[in-house]
Order: C-alpha cells, then structure tokens, then sequence
C-alpha cells in the first residue's frame, strides 16, 4: 500500500537580491529585481506502508523543504501530496494525529523542564489516554536508556541524550508516519549508533513508515534499503541503496558524489 | 465541545509548565513581583491624587474613580497573566522558526502561539492590589448592584480582555509581513495606559475616537459604567459588537498571516 | 590632557553611534508623550471641576507645566547603560579594561554621554514646541529667567541619576537579578524624584522625609524652579545639594567598585 504519493511537486521562494553598497539600497527601494529559486522543482515519488526511506541531498538540494511540505508545514507552489491519505497542507486534525516530524535543528522540548513533562503535554495534545500514554513513553523510556535522565531539565542534556528525549516526545502518539529531519545532526558516534538503532527497531516493531534525511551515509546505510537522491530541487535517484555503486569499485559516497557532477553538467546543458 | 475541552486541558498543562519554568529561576520570579508592586503603586496614585483633591470629574466622585482604577488593575492582572508575554514574543518566535512545530499540532495554532505562556509573578500583586481597591471603594460608596449589573461587570471584563488581545495582536501579526515591527508593537501597547483614568476627563472628541475608532477606552471603561448603571444601551452593544467583531477580524488575519508563512517560508 | 583626549574620543564616538539607538529612543519618546497626555487632560478636569484655584500650592499653569515638564525630564534623565555594565560583570567582558588604559566608569559614562548629547537636543528640541503649544492652548506665561536656569540645572539632575543607577549596577558582582531590577528600581525612582506628580501631593511628612534623600533634587527640584516656586539663594543651595549628592554617589561607586572587583578577580583568576 502506498501511504505517501508526491507527484511533481514544486516549491518557488521569491526573493530579491541587493548589490553592495548604500547606493543600490536606494535602487532597491524603487525597483527591485525579482528573483526565483527553486527549492523544489517537480520531484515524483511513493513510499510504501512500513518502508524506510532515506533521502539524501547536499546542503540546500531540497530535502527540509519537501519535508516541510509533507508535513503541512509550507504549502507547495505546484504539485499534489498524499500523506496518509491527506493532503498535508489543508493540515486536517486526522492527518496531524497521525503523524511526527523531528527537525534535528529544531526543539519541541521545553527547555528549562525535565523532557517527562513535554511528553505529558504531549500527551493531551494528542489525546492519548492515560494507560496508553505510560505505556508507549515506559516502553520508549526503557528501550532508549534514558530512566535516569528523567528528572534532569532538558538544558543540561547533551545532544545525544536531548535527542533521544526529542524522539520520545514525538512518539507519544505511536505516528503511522514519521519524517525524521537529519536526527542525528552534531551527534557523536555513540549516540549516532544508538539512535539509529532505535529507529530500526521502532519500525520493525510497529511498521512505521520513516522518511529520513542525514548527513551521514553511515545513518542511511544501516537503515535504508531504498534511497531517494535530490539535487537542485530535481530528483535524481530513486531505487535500491545497494544498487548505486552496484556496477563500479567506487564506494556508496563516491557514487553519489558523480550523481551529483553528473547532475549538474545536465543542467547546465539544458540552459 | 469536546475540543473546546482538549484546549482547556491543554492550557492547564501550558499554565502548570508556566509556572514550574518561572519557578526554575526564582530570583526573577520575587523580582518580577517587586517591580509589579511599583507599577501598582504608580496605578494607584491616580486614586489617591483624586481623592487628595476630593473634586468631582465628569459626574464620578473619588471614590467611583477609584473603583475604576481598581478594575484597571484588574484588567492589568489578566492581560499581563494570560497574554502579554506572548504577544511580545511572536516576532522573535516566529523569526527563529518556532512556528513549525506548532503548525504540526493538532490543536489551535492560534491558540498555541498567543497562549503559550503564563505568567505568574507580574500577576499577584495587580490581582490582590485590585481586589482591595475594588472592595474597599465599592463599599465606601455603598454600591448597591443589582444581579444583572454585577454579571454585565464581570463579562464586559472578559470582553475587555478579548478586545485588548485582538487589539494588541494586531501589530505583532505584522511580523509575518515585514520585519522591523518592535517600535509599533510597543507603542500600541502603551496606549494601554490611556485607561489609567476615567475617560470622562478627555473632551468628547477623544472620548469617540478611543471608543470608536481605537477601542482602547471600552477596555477598562465599559465594565465600571455598566457597574453605574451610565452604560447606554447603544454603548452597550458596541461593547458586545466590539470585542467579538474585532476578534473575528483578527483571528481572519491570523489565519492570512500563516498562509502568508507557508507560501515563502523556508 | 591625553587622557581628557581619550575620553572625548569615547565621547564623540558613542555620538555618531547615536542612529542605531533610534527606535528605542523613538518609541519612549511616543509613550512618554502618552503619559503627558493623561496628565494633561487629568489635571485640566481636576482644576475645571475644583473650585479652588490652588491645589497642592500649585495654580494650574504651574500644575500643568509641572506634569509635561515632569515627563520631558524623565527622558532627559533617562539612562540606559546599566544592561550594559550588567552583561559586562555577569559575561566576564571586564578582562579587556585590566589590559587596556581605560577606567570602566570614565568609559560607559563617556560612551553614554555621547548617546545623551544628540538625544537630550532632541528632548529640549520637541519641549520647547510642547510648552510653546500648551502655553497657548491653556494660556501660561513663562518666565525666560527660569527656563535658562533649569537648562543649566538639568544636566545635574541628570548626573544625579547616572550615579545612582551606576551604583545600582555595580551591585551586579553581588547580586545576579538581571534586568527586571532596573525597571523597578527606575518606577521607584521616578515616583520618588517627583517625575509623575509634583511630590506636595504626598503631604508635608513625606515631603520633609524626601529633603534628606537624593531623589527630589532630580526632578522635582529643577522643576519648582521652572514653575517659580524655588527662587533666589534657593537655587544655588539646591545645586550645591546636587553637587553633595553627585560626589556622594561618586565615592559609593569607587567603594562598590574596589570591593566588587575584588571579588570578580578572586572567582574568575
């Protein structure tokens, strides 16, 4: 079954751009020179119910803007997306009961607060009833090793341990649909290894479907069997990780890092 | 109804997270209410230079004066409480990204951007302070308000605090269009003081223009008449109309202002 | 005389840096002109209504004239470098005056001068249309006497008040309770120093009380010399109690300083 569908779906920003100096501000102010930049520029996909999938792209390719998109967050310039049955950005009730982005970069925890009282909040937010809640965060809790941190407020964590707690907050109401922005971001090794780990384990055992975006290949080796690949906002890649460096002696980065060489003499060709 | 249950529930937990932060640093809680307990005091020497004078202003003696600077800080109490912070915050929390998360919830975005915090300190002083003030001067001038003047009290005070919060969203939502919105919002904010006295003292003109036009005097003004029984009946249903109506049009204006962020965003 | 030139250097820097305080100096310029509107209109129907033509010993000219004034001073007076030395001591950014010939005091308060200069031109700017408009409007006639002598008051009132919030700030190597003290300690002072209502409105006790405090000779004082109700060798003696207090608050500040850095070298090495 296919819980995400993404067809052609773009993202355009206008911005204006100000050559130096006070001159040009003047300038700018009467006339300004509009410009376009394509964030996303009809990428096509689907996932499967239960799959993990991970997306991969150099800085700016696109990748935190499609996820902004699948969850609701910004509205496409053009395109269609099903979520879960939902287009994301109408932001139905039903759609956002059932699903959880984590942004690396981003903190859902208060900060001055042990993270157990986020996860309550979380808890009425998402109309978990009580037995269901305990059971779900003891169960997280226990599987992330995080009992003795409960009662430590989350601005003395260390990342790792900060992230771990992020994960629990947005599981509280076991999400069919998880999109995991670059989870491991700033993380040392350890910490890397048990959070993916965590990932694996949590999708084996209540088939969630992940989307994931990551710097490290290392993250979308162990987890993805399958990997999408945006450049520039175009989609480039989409098929068996395993598959990419298949045919040469290269390893898995060098083969993306030609994908993306590759990528680029294209479009400049097209212009 | 069951959602309106949801956000009540969902505030206790935003009031309980409030205060346990606030409590993390006490220092700036005891000095929170210190510095309230100055302003306070500022408040109430309006009171006490009217009673020193013992004149008359506009048909209301001191003592009725009083009572209306004691609702002032009541007012005061639930705006600094429920919304000032966080109508404060919306430029810089939107501008550092917060807002995404929030648009992920299943709960009112509005409702989780401008109710997210409540403050505790700033609050305790104002209420007790307006209590007092209101009790006392309500028995030195041996008010006798009926059932229905007490009820029309007590909402057109709620309504005061929906229509300062429209009214004082307003220049905060301008962030979502331009940036440098900072100047504005703080100088809307302190026409808040123009209720720091009665509204008979201005002329007529003023008077019109702050209950029509910029509907600051309605705020702490309409309560104490309808009080006095001196609220017309056609002031009356402007200070029903008004709260609700500007609301409505804020809320519209919300929901633009979020469009507006899910269209450039990034 | 080199270090006369340092300081003028400060001086004059902190001068041309003035733009970039414009909105904040901007938005207290509009909320103070809030307040002076209330005022304005309170006083007008307080004295419409009172049958006596003299309430607290004032007339209404000299009330009304009192009140504006009163809310001019306080942006006259106003500081603002107190956050500054506040995240100074708590952020450790004092190293820098251990290595470089520079006092701490001479520095912020040479610094903050600049900034006052091109704002207080502003402040005696836009008084001097206000009084002329309510002078009109409510038919006051000023003394010019007066006026001059205030111009040549006001920049104590407003070392008085640097001193005492220079003091306050010091307490930072104590006492770490952040901002909010400075906004309570200023609603204190401002109400003390007459900067909302004349303080005859507090009766003859408080006001024998406040004589022996500093806060009166920031506003009140130059402003009952405004409104002619000081007069004479009275003014001098209210300056030479300026003077007292702003050497006074010098010295405390010297000794806060001495102890308090003593301290922020023993914690930090």
């Amino acid at each position: 079954m296919q819980i995400i569908k993404v067809e052609n779906l773009k993202k355009h920003y206008d911005y204006y751009q100000k050559d130096q100096g006070l001159k040009n501000s003047f300038k700018n102010m009467v006339k300004r020179k509009k410009l376009k930049k394509e964030a996303v520029n009809g990428i096509t996909f689907n996932v499967n119910a239960g799959e993990i999938v991970g997306f991969i792209g150099p800085n700016g390719a696109g990748k935190t803007t499609t996820l902004k998109m699948l969850s609701g967050i910004l509205y496409p310039t053009s395109g269609i997306a099903t979520v879960g049955g939902y287009i994301p950005w109408e932001r139905k009730k039903a759609f956002k009961m059932g699903f959880s982005i984590v942004m690396g970069q981003k903190t859902q925890l208060n900060w001055d607060l042990p993270a157990v009282e986020s996860f309550n909040l979380n808890k009425y937010i998402y109309e978990v009833d009580d037995t269901e809640f305990k059971r779900t965060v003891d169960e997280l809790i226990e599987i992330l090793e995080v009992e003795p941190l409960l009662k430590t407020q989350v601005r003395r964590l260390s990342l790792g341990e900060r992230m771990k707690m992020e994960l629990i907050a947005a599981l509280v109401h076991r999400p069919k649909i998880i999109f995991l922005d670059e989870p491991t971001i700033g993380l040392d090794f350890i910490s890397q290894k048990t959070i993916r780990e965590f990932i694996r384990r949590y999708n084996e055992e209540t088939g969630a479907t992940i989307l994931l975006t990551s710097h490290y290949m290392n993250d979308i080796e162990s987890l993805c069997k399958r990997a999408i690949i945006i450049n520039d906002g175009l989609l480039i890649y989409d098929g068996n990780l395993a598959d990419i460096a298949a045919n040469s002696d290269a390893s898995i980065e060098e083969a993306i890092e030609k994908m993306y060489n590759n990528a680029e003499s294209e479009s400049i060709e097209r212009r | 109804m069951s959602e309106i249950r949801k956000h009540l529930r969902v505030y206790g937990m935003f009031a309980k997270t409030s205060l346990m932060q606030q409590l993390e640093y006490r220092a700036n809680f005891i000095i929170g209410i210190i510095t309230e307990c100055a302003w306070l005091c500022t408040k109430l020497l309006y009171a006490f230079i009217v009673h020193r004078t013992g004149v008359e202003i506009g048909g209301l003696s001191p003592d009725q004066i009083t009572l209306f600077v004691g609702t002032f800080i009541l007012l005061t109490a639930l705006y600094t409480g429920i919304f000032m912070n966080n109508l404060g915050s919306i430029p810089w929390r939107v501008r550092r990204g917060d807002l995404d998360l929030m648009l992920v919830k299943p709960i009112s975005t509005q409702f989780h951007l401008t109710m997210r915090e409540v403050e505790f300190a700033t609050p305790i002083p104002n209420i007790i302070g307006g209590v007092i003030t209101v009790a006392v001067s309500w028995s030195r001038i041996g008010l006798e308000a009926g059932f229905v003047n007490i009820v029309a009290y007590i909402l057109l005070i709620l309504l005061g605090i929906t229509l300062a919060y429209s009214f004082f969203l307003v220049p905060c939502l301008l962030t979502f269009w331009t940036v440098k919105v900072r100047a504005l919002v703080e100088i809307v904010y302190n026409c808040w003081d123009f209720n720091s006295m009665p509204m008979q003292i201005y002329g007529k003109w003023i008077q019109r223009l702050g209950v029509f036009l910029f509907p600051v005097f309605v705020i702490a003004n309409f309560p104490v008449m309808a009080l006095f029984n001196s609220l017309s009946p056609f002031y009356l249903i402007w200070g029903l109309i008004a709260p609700i109506g500007l609301f409505i049009i804020v809320s519209k204006m919300f929901n633009s202002a979020i469009k507006k962020y899910s269209s450039a965003g990034g | 005389m080199k270090a006369i030139k340092k300081y003028y250097t400060v001086y004059t820097l902190a001068m041309q840096s003035v733009m970039q305080y414009k909105t904040d100096f901007f938005i207290s310029l509009v909320s103070g002109g809030f307040t002076i509107i209330i005022q304005f209109f309170l006083w007008t129907a307080i004295y419409g209504a009172s049958e006596n033509p003299q309430l607290f010993g004032f007339e209404y000219a000299q009330m009304v004239t009192y009140v504006v004034m009163a809310g001019i001073m306080g942006k006259y007076i106003s500081t603002g470098f107190e956050y500054e030395i506040m995240e100074d001591i708590m952020e450790g950014n004092l190293n820098r005056f251990f290595v470089q010939p520079i006092g701490h005091l001479p520095y912020r308060l040479f610094g903050f001068l600049g900034v006052k200069t091109m704002e207080n031109a502003m402040v005696i700017l836009i008084s001097a249309a206000l009084l002329g408009i309510i002078g009109i409007t409510a038919g006051i006639q000023y003394s010019v006497m007066n006026i001059v002598l205030v111009l040549l008051i006001a920049p104590f009132s407003l070392l008085i008040n640097c001193m005492l919030f220079y003091c306050l700030s010091v307490t930072n190597f104590w006492l770490t309770w952040g901002w909010g003290v400075f906004n309570g300690a200023r609603v204190v002072t401002t109400i003390l120093s007459g900067g909302i209502f004349p303080l005859d409105v507090f009766g003859e006790t408080a006001l024998a009380v406040l004589k022996f405090l500093p806060f009166q000779y920031i506003v009140y004082f130059p402003l009952s010399v405004v409104v002619g109700r000081v007069t004479g060798m009275d003014v001098i003696y209210g300056v030479l109690i300026q003077i007292f207090w702003i050497i006074a608050f010098y010295l405390l500040s010297r000794v806060l300083w001495k102890i308090g850095m003593k301290r922020y070298i023993a914690a930090r090495g």
